[in-house]
């Protein structure tokens, strides 16, 4: 298991500049807190749709359970597989299609013991 | 509804919420623990839930990876046992999902053809009100098992390639013995050459089933069954062969139902007599007897036989039943012939149907007295008209 690198504004800036590429950032309930520009152009999602909404409506319906279950235990234990480095993941567009991306999820543990995510999407295919 | 219960409603709700996850998160910590690689998956045979042991088996050790592929997206299946049709249904969307549980012992190969070590493969349905699932696990068998498994091919492999050859020698040596006018001595060598001939054929087909029964429980399919016209049919078919031979105290078991596959009752019980009528005094009784009950769960049978031989050593008693014991030498010096494979076969027989075969001697008048103990396990009795209403009898 790998366990969450530090994880600082600067990161987060530097991530959401990288290649202009699409970007996300959650709370520690994995309620969606910020899209960028290029995420809304690539996978045609809202700030009003989105924002304060669960995390997991951005990915394909048969992949909600894997992600809530994996959300629920990182909170338990605090070890993931999927943060800090790329993993091809499906991402779900607001017109119901899907869209295989490079996701790049990285972790921050704040001072009052809570978390946040953030990750960079690079748009590879369409999968359905 | 005024604010103050709103938002006391809202808290409740988020503590619900926060209760739910932590249980999801317990769920997915257990599932994960496990050493077996599990997948739940529907039937399209798309993955629906997968732990890490499976991520780590199939996708470089990230879950999510696996949902929504199918199992032959990330797998191929070697069967290594009989129940290859079954295995390789799983990956078979177009067949339905098995509704009984099974298992499989098989290689396992990624799509490049990377084969992973020896596997038992397991499933079992999960029925859920709107569809079905099915579990699939996959256990990585130990160095013991794996040995047993690559044993079990070598044995296969090896009395397969033998029987084509043996059954060409037999066939020559039938043929010849139809020939008219052979000298006597001829005759004779050729008699002992087909009696040889026939006994490793037997030993061969005895070690073949012997080796399958160590490493597949299916091979013997247990039921109920009523115990006594099983045991009248095996006599009647057997006392041809040994006049000597004695049916005792059945009216005890009357209506006892055991769970039992008839088939392999009754290859134990010819093993037995072989062995008795090689070793035993034949102008004494062999005996097969119902004994009554262990107490528990298990009825008794004594299969007995007479020699006029001193008892052996507890520890001698025991090795009997080990394959290919050899016999100490007679009292003329000649080395006594063993019981060969059939006590072996005949306990794996017994322990296949969840029962048990131990051997005892006693002393008697004239000798010795060896009887071999059998403990079948019994039915728990619901209403004597409703079990044997309920049982079946054809041993086929």
């Amino acid at each position: 298991m790998s366990t969450p690198g530090a994880w600082t504004e600067d990161r987060i800036r530097a991530l959401r500049e990288k290649e202009d590429l699409p970007f996300v950032r959650a709370d520690a309930s994995g309620i969606l807190q910020e899209i960028n520009d290029r995420f809304k152009a690539v996978y045609g999602w809202s700030e009003a749709a989105l924002i304060v909404q669960s995390l997991g409506l951005i990915l394909p319906p048969s992949f909600r359970d894997s992600h809530h279950a994996g959300f629920a235990r990182f909170q338990l234990t605090e070890v993931s597989k999927v943060l800090n480095h790329p993993l091809k993941l499906a991402t779900f567009c607001s017109d119901g299609h899907a869209i295989e991306s490079e996701h790049f999820i990285v972790a921050e543990k704040h001072s009052d013991g809570s978390w946040s995510f953030a990750a960079t999407l690079r748009p590879l295919m369409e999968s359905s | 509804m005024n604010t103050s219960d709103s938002s006391s409603s809202s808290s409740r709700d988020r503590e619900l919420i926060a209760q739910l996850r932590q249980s999801l998160g317990m769920l997915q910590v257990a599932f994960d623990a496990a050493s077996e690689a599990m997948v739940i998956v529907d039937v399209d045979r798309r993955i629906h839930w997968a732990n890490q042991a499976s991520a780590d088996l199939f996708v470089g050790g990230v879950p999510i990876q696996l949902v929504n592929q199918t199992l032959a997206d990330v797998l191929k299946l070697r069967p290594m046992d009989a129940h290859t049709k079954a295995a390789l249904q799983l990956l078979d969307p177009q067949r339905p999902l098995p509704r009984t549980s099974g298992e499989s012992r098989c290689q396992v190969l990624s799509p490049h053809g990377d084969e992973s070590q020896v596997q038992l493969l397991r499933w079992r349905p999960v029925e859920l009100i709107q569809s079905p699932f099915l579990l699939v696990s996959f256990r990585d068998l130990s160095p013991e098992e794996r040995a047993l498994v690559q044993q079990q091919r070598f044995m296969t492999d090896l009395t397969h390639e033998l029987r084509t050859p043996l059954a060409i020698v037999s066939g020559n040596l039938q043929r010849i013995a139809r020939l008219r006018a052979l000298p006597e001595a001829v005759s004779s060598r050729l008699t002992m050459a087909r009696e040889e001939m026939a006994r490793i054929q037997k030993l061969l087909g005895h070690l073949s089933l012997l080796t399958r029964l160590e490493v597949d429980p299916d091979v013997v399919s247990s039921g109920d069954h009523i115990l006594v016209p099983l045991l009248q049919r095996w006599y009647e078919a057997s006392r041809e062969l040994a006049p000597s031979l004695q049916l005792k105290g059945l009216e005890r078991g009357d209506e006892l139902v055991v769970q039992t596959d008839p088939r392999a009752l009754m290859l134990a019980l010819d093993q037995l007599l072989d062995n008795a009528c090689q070793h035993a005094n034949r102008s004494m009784p062999i005996q097969l007897s119902f004994a009554g009950s262990d107490g528990l769960d298990h009825c008794i049978l004594e299969f007995a036989s007479q020699s006029l031989d001193a008892p052996v050593a507890s520890e001698d008693l025991e090795r009997w039943s080990a394959p290919f014991v050899r016999g100490k030498p007679g009292q003329d010096g000649e080395r006594v012939e063993g019981p060969g494979l059939g006590l072996a076969l005949a306990r794996e027989l017994m322990r296949g149907c969840g029962g048990t075969l131990e051997l005892h001697q006693k002393p008697s008048s004239e000798g010795t007295t060896t009887i071999v103990r059998l403990r079948l396990k019994v039915r728990t009795s619901n209403g004597s008209g409703a079990v044997a209403a309920a049982v079946r009898t054809d041993p086929a």
